[in-house]
């Protein structure tokens, strides 16, 4: 069998020129997504560099099973918000065109364009077009007509991915989105393309996939799309998508309520009810390519205010409405104008919630706020702030589009207190002081920021690209993800790998992660850390059960979860010995002088 | 006398495990949602793992094999998150972890969502 | 571990769950038409999967791509993602647009065969690239190109490759979400043109059940009917 090539298609925006690099050893190290991503960061990103200049770049990161185990595509950047590595997951079939177009090893954004621009790609045809007419366009607008102009000229369906006016503005943590829905929201990749003058990226590919042994991995697809273990899953993920977590865990105090202040509460989380949001809005179930538990579960509101039309999920939901008390009723409102303005749905939760404390409390004013008056529960001042937040206009919202740690700087020392972050990223949903359901030690310990999705375990997901919800039936009928994987990627490549050679790559994806952050000034000793609240400030669930955190336990805790679940010294860094084994020496001589090697 | 298997019971049992689980798993599990469970007759003689419990568990009751082991029995499927005294497993010693008398293992449902 | 053995064969990458047979969710319970039949796409359960556009050009091509499939899911903006399918309805013989526009009039290229009971095309005869008349003709725009493989355009032949009458729609065994039926005419009634819709049409269909009044706060698609 032949091993099969990967290829990066490498675009500068500067001089507006593009090429084709094949990537295969790369690929083979690092496998593609995130895993490649790192090797490509490192090498092209000058340490320190402004997030927001064109030294930065941006990679649109798929691997060799992407499209056969989900379709998640990998934004891999610096971030703004954070001035480490950042790292978004985006589904939908916009990575699908990028795979059959040929470049499997994704598209590579350097420079920055002199006016506004969007990518055209069309298989081989590779263009920099004018996107001055589309600036300031807000996101279903701009999808649309993108759509619409592409279809006129080639009869054909592009997969588009843009940003909103919030990335143009570059607000720091600006999402970019395809298919209206689904989004790339983490760490400010909509502010990076908007750095770079970047309003879309839009793909058609008809070659088709490459794969070493078609006959094989159809074989192997096959089993999985008419599997039992399949349709199970598909009961649970195809009527509701995500839309059940977030009443569940609002019981069990794993959802912030009232910027993470309060206790359970009934009439929010009474108003919070996924059923009957779903009998009165849902339209239908949509999905990704190739997968055969779909998670979409759009829904289309129309009343006297408007139609309003997107979807509910438990990031851009969980952590949001209740902490800003209000209800599903209107956060089928809210939730459209987060898409259509780009911001990180889950990172608004937390903002705009911090906001209404503030504001409160007296920290900011009326006038701060531009006339708003933000009280708790009131949703179209929600909305007036985030459309102020998206322009930057009026002195609180421009502080809070820079996200916690620089709006700090604005507001004082008071305002840090009522900031429920970890990372200086917003941490409302899976509540850190919660250890069944929330998500604490993941997020103090992560490189990325506060999210899921730093941990080893997932440094694989991001590489291959696989997506967790498309995978645990691939698990249950291959018996373990590192399997299910191993058997993929060998028919896709035409390799041989085994299953310690998944573990290898893992590892070294994570270390390496974990390297450029350490690169670009983060260090566990001073930020991995919980806000004050999460020690001083408990929680109780609605059935008794209260939550909150033991400083001498946390670091306890940080120091098992280091070593037990990352792999790294007890001291949250990356062990010499390891680096060398996995061929990753080279970070050594930068990271040394850093104190960033265990 | 003692019969010899008697004091081979008494010398091996090393006490109980309070168990814990939310009610609606509970049960899902088919499992009460609060017991004890005596922490004798190990695998390895002179412990009694956390996968010993699960083992026995699984024996007993058919849906809590089903939910919490894969079909090939070889791993867990990840539906339900085990806890030791309010810690997750994960950062102790997995399901290798040798059960104490008085030790509370909590069965928590995993919840996902993106 | 508790009692379960491997119940699996000796390599693990292949289970024994390998074996082509659709299971787990009552597909095996509907048997195959015997008479005339066609595909037909339930619209409103099509998730965009693709894996019947998969099945098809693995069927067909022996590769996994879905430009080559007979069967095409289009997905749609409306302001909501909606994937739409679209494949050949082997029309009856008065409707059927494709075997009239065939320039070889006495004996067309494309054309029902009566004893295999689907479309076919002869590639031996057929004008391939230069003509394409039939491919005009669809409304559906049913029938299938890409001059990199396939020299002559291509259709829906029910998975009957060899037109011996074995009839066994991969992609109807195949989709996960039992949105394609393969369904017999019970009294002639179902092979109609009525079915018979550009994907787009039905995209812009479906769309009318999100823009019943007048809206103000989102953007309209331009493909929607204009004389709304």
């Amino acid at each position: 069998m032949t091993e099969i090539k990967f290829n990066l298609l490498e675009v500068d925006l500067t001089n507006e020129t593009s090429r084709v690099v094949d990537v295969t050893e790369e690929v083979k190290k690092y496998l593609g997504g995130r895993g490649l991503a790192n090797k490509l960061i490192w090498d092209a990103v000058p340490q320190g560099a402004d997030p927001l200049g064109p030294d930065n770049v941006l990679h649109v990161g798929v691997g060799p099973l992407t499209g056969l185990i989900g379709t998640k595509t990998i934004l891999s950047f610096k971030s703004p918000l954070t001035d480490w590595v950042g790292r978004s997951s985006i589904s939908g079939y916009f990575g699908e065109e990028i795979v059959r177009a040929q470049y499997n090893a994704g598209i590579l954004i350097k420079g920055r364009a002199k006016r506004p621009v969007y990518l055209y790609v069309y298989n081989d045809e590779v263009k920099i077009e004018d996107a001055t007419d589309l600036w300031g366009k807000w996101k279903q607008e701009t999808e649309v007509t993108l759509r619409d102009r592409l279809n006129s000229q080639t009869g054909e369906m592009f997969g588009v991915l843009c940003i909103g006016p919030a990335g143009e503005n570059l607000v720091r943590y600006a999402n970019a989105t395809t298919e209206f829905v689904h989004s790339a929201s983490k760490w400010g990749c909509g502010a990076v393309m908007g750095s770079k003058n970047l309003k879309a990226i839009c793909v058609k590919g008809t070659k088709g996939p490459l794969y070493a042994d078609h006959q094989k991995v159809w074989q192997l697809f096959r089993t999985y799309a008419t599997s039992s273990k399949t349709a199970l899953r598909k009961l649970s993920e195809s009527r509701w998508g995500h839309t059940t977590s977030p009443p569940h865990l609002l019981r069990y105090a794993g959802e912030g309520i009232k910027n993470n202040h309060l206790s359970y509460n009934h009439d929010i989380v009474k108003q919070s009810n996924s059923l009957e949001h779903h009998l009165k809005y849902y339209m239908w179930t949509d999905g990704c390519p190739g997968c055969a538990a779909s998670c979409f579960v759009p829904y289309f509101k129309n009343s006297e205010r408007g139609a309003f039309a997107g979807e509910f999920r438990h990031d851009n939901t969980g952590g949001f409405n209740a902490n800003i008390m209000i209800g599903y009723e209107e956060m089928a409102e809210l939730s459209p104008l987060e898409d259509e303005l780009g911001m990180d749905g889950e990172e608004l939760g937390g903002i705009v919630a911090w906001a209404m404390d503030l504001y409160e409390h007296g920290i900011i004013t009326k006038d701060d706020l531009g006339g708003i008056d933000l009280k708790w529960g009131d949703m179209e001042a929600a909305c007036e702030l985030m459309k102020k937040i998206a322009y930057k206009e009026g002195r609180a919202p421009a502080a809070l589009a820079e996200g916690f740690r620089r709006a700090y700087q604005v507001f004082g020392e008071a305002s840090k207190w009522y900031a429920f972050e970890v990372h200086g990223c917003a941490s409302p949903t899976y509540d850190i002081r919660n250890k069944h359901y929330g998500r604490g030690l993941e997020y103090a310990t992560s490189h990325n920021g506060a999210r899921m999705g730093a941990g080893l375990d997932q440094q694989l997901r991001g590489a291959a690209t696989i997506c967790n919800f498309a995978i645990p039936p691939f698990i249950q009928i291959w018996g373990s993800a590192d399997e299910a994987t191993r058997v993929f990627l060998n028919a896709a490549c035409g390799w041989d790998l085994t299953i310690e050679d998944v573990k290898e790559i893992e590892l070294r994806d994570y270390y390496f992660n974990r390297c450029i952050s350490l690169r670009e000034g983060y260090h566990p000793a001073k930020d991995d850390y919980f806000p004050p609240r999460a020690f001083e400030e408990s929680v109780t669930d609605k059935y008794g059960t209260s939550w909150v955190w033991d400083r001498a336990e946390f670091e306890e805790e940080k120091k098992k979860y280091y070593v037990n679940k990352l792999k790294l010294t007890e001291t949250g860094l990356p062990p010499r010995e390891g680096l060398k084994r996995l061929g990753l020496d080279f970070v050594i001589p930068v990271l040394e002088p850093l104190g960033a090697i265990g | 006398m003692l019969r010899p298997q008697e004091g081979r019971r008494r010398r091996e049992a090393m006490g109980k495990v309070r168990i814990e689980v939310l009610p609606a798993l509970g049960e899902a599990l088919g499992i009460e949602a609060t017991g004890e469970e005596d922490i004798s007759g190990g695998e390895s003689p002179g412990h009694f793992s956390v996968k010993d419990l699960l083992n026995r568990l699984g024996t007993r009751y058919r849906r809590f094999d089903q939910l919490v082991f894969d079909a090939d029995g070889q791993q867990l499927t990840g539906q339900v998150v085990i806890f030791l005294n309010g810690r997750n497993l994960e950062l102790i010693d997995g399901l290798e972890t040798k059960l104490r008398d008085g030790d509370t293992v909590t069965f928590i449902p995993f919840i996902e969502g993106g | 571990m508790a009692q379960k053995k491997k119940e699996t064969g000796k390599d693990p990458a292949v289970p024994a769950t390998a074996e082509a047979k659709p299971e787990g969710w009552g597909r095996e319970n509907y048997p195959y038409p015997k008479g005339a039949a066609f595909i037909e796409c339930d619209e409103m359960k099509c998730v965009g999967c693709g894996i019947c556009q998969m099945a098809c050009s693995m069927a067909h091509f022996g590769v996994i791509n879905k430009e080559l499939a007979r069967i095409q899911v289009r997905k749609y903006l409306l302001p909501l993602p909606k994937a739409v399918q679209v494949t050949c309805c082997q029309c009856p013989p008065e409707e059927r647009e494709c075997q009239k526009a065939c320039p070889l009039k006495k004996s067309p290229a494309i054309y029902f065969d009566k004893e295999s009971l689907h479309m076919v095309v002869d590639e031996e005869r057929c004008l391939g690239q230069k003509c394409l008349l039939c491919k005009k003709a669809c409304p559906a725009d049913a029938i299938r190109v890409y001059p990199a493989v396939a020299a002559k355009p291509f259709v829906c032949d029910l998975c009957d490759s060899e037109n011996v009458g074995d009839r066994r729609p991969q992609c109807v065994d195949v989709c996960p979400y039992g949105a394609l039926y393969f369904k017999g005419t019970q009294h002639g009634e179902l092979m109609h043109d009525h079915v018979r819709k550009h994907a787009d049409e039905k995209a812009a269909l479906i769309a009318k059940r999100m823009y019943p009044l007048k809206r103000e706060s989102m953007f309209n698609p331009t493909w929607r009917y204009k004389n709304d």
